[in-house]
């Protein structure tokens, strides 16, 4: 499959790992082991289907941790009005613009990181985050070369996949035995689990310093706004004071 | 082969969070076998009033689930036929409000690594206390990061309503005191302007 392909071949060698014995103990003497080459623990991949027309852009938000391998793969079948259906294979000429823009702060507007242009009807865009947060993926559908001035459909295919990249490396090797499976699925599940709920504790403790900087800035700016009042007040009574004197009214 | 077996193994469950632009809607479409129970949950994290509209298509374009202005909810299904279900999320009651969804679909997994079903014998193990704990354990784990990303969400949905708080204070306290300034010199301004005219008023002024 392309995930599969995608996996192999376009990543670097840091990404590999070593092969090494298992140590769960079943007897696998006759089975096929295969010790997957497999690059950083714990793929989460989705696979969603939907239709665009010329021109829409259609935006995704990845909230992810740090240090997280995104991969947008992409399949646009256009319509075609001869046949009256959508095409079975990715259309060579639809042009598709992806944006990935960051979203930190509100108000911040957002940062631009890439955009990237992709021709025929299929592509996969890599983004590697490093720092947690959130991210727009955004699509952007252009016109066909040889239908420039029409509006067109097409349906869309997208597998996206999030890599967590872990520091330990692990055993993964597949075995025909349903606990040692059941078990491993077990171990990456929780793995998962771990580094979510580490995001997750940063996350938080941003929360909480915008809040105490929230209580903060009430109170200064309060104390700030009370002397403004204050300083007005007399700037004005004495203002008018010295001026009525002077004009002899008083 | 194996490896693609794997990976596909852990297709099962559709997480997205979108963009839905005011008087849009977004349709997603995924292929269902039959007998399957599915579960559709949907969130609305940020925009207006937080609602949107939903609904459930089976394959024959009958709908299953519909439901108007709802911030979140939860839907269980069992297919009875085989085909592309279409789900759609339409802001079109919003003027100018645009909302980021999170909607997550979740297949009831593969029975293949369920223990008892081998995939290389063709015996079928009796359930020892061991697999079935692993399978228990497995189950649960599943649940609690169905919860985890609840959580997640709501955290969220906080944070954006706790940075928005911060700014707007920062912003209007400093428009106010430059209001109260301005107000002060003005009427100051004002109070001179009227006294500034000589005695030719008329002897009602001063002594």
């Amino acid at each position: 499959s392309s995930v599969c392909s995608c996996m192999n071949a376009e990543f670097g060698k840091q990404w590999y790992q070593r092969r090494v014995r298992g140590r769960v103990g079943y007897c696998i003497a006759n089975m096929l082991e295969l010790l997957l080459l497999a690059v950083v623990v714990l793929p989460c991949v989705h696979a969603l289907t939907t239709t665009m027309t010329t021109w829409e852009t259609k935006c995704f938000i990845e909230d992810v941790p740090d240090r997280t391998m995104i991969t947008y793969n992409y399949k646009i079948h256009m319509f075609d009005d001869q046949l009256d259906a959508y095409h079975t294979a990715p259309t060579p000429d639809a042009k598709m613009f992806f944006t990935i823009s960051e979203l930190r702060k509100v108000g911040d507007g957002d940062h631009i990181k890439r955009i990237q242009e992709f021709n025929g009807g299929t592509g996969v865009l890599h983004y590697f985050a490093e720092e947690y947060g959130e991210f727009k993926f955004c699509l952007e559908l252009h016109p066909q070369k040889s239908k420039e001035w029409q509006m067109t459909t097409g349906k869309l295919h997208l597998v996206v996949e999030r890599q967590y990249q872990d520091d330990a490396e692990e055993l993964i090797a597949e075995t025909q035995d349903a606990i040692t499976r059941t078990l491993q699925k077990t171990l990456r599940k929780v793995k998962q689990i771990k580094m979510e709920q580490r995001y997750y504790k940063k996350r938080e403790q941003e929360f909480r310093s915008i809040s105490w900087l929230t209580a903060n800035r009430v109170i200064w700016f309060g104390a700030l706004t009370a002397i403004t009042v204050i300083a007005c007040g007399c700037f004005m009574m004495q203002n008018l004071r010295s001026f009525f004197i002077a004009k002899k009214l008083v | 082969m194996w490896f693609v077996v794997f990976l596909l193994s852990g297709i099962s469950a559709i997480e997205m969070t979108f963009e839905l632009q005011e008087h849009e809607v977004q349709c997603f479409h995924e292929i269902i076998p039959k007998d399957k129970k599915f579960t559709l949950e949907y969130q609305v994290i940020s925009g207006g009033h937080f609602d949107v509209d939903c609904h459930l298509m089976s394959p024959n374009s009958k709908v299953i689930y519909k439901e108007q202005r709802k911030q979140f909810d939860t839907f269980h299904h069992s297919t009875v036929e085989e085909g592309e279900y279409t789900f759609c999320f339409s802001n079109e009651f919003s003027t100018f409000a645009h909302k980021t969804v999170y909607f997550d679909l979740d297949m009831e997994e593969d029975n293949k690594d369920a223990p008892g079903a081998d995939a290389g014998g063709a015996h079928a193990t009796a359930l020892t206390q061991l697999e079935s704990s692993a399978y228990a354990i497995h189950e649960s784990l599943r649940l609690v990061v169905d919860y985890q990303s609840h959580h997640r969400l709501k955290e969220r949905i906080g944070r954006e309503v706790a940075e928005y708080l911060c700014e707007r204070v920062q912003n209007w306290s400093i428009g106010q005191t430059v209001l109260i300034v301005i107000v002060a010199f003005g009427q100051v301004f004002m109070l001179r302007k009227l006294f500034d005219k000589p005695a030719s008023r008329g002897g009602k002024v001063g002594i």
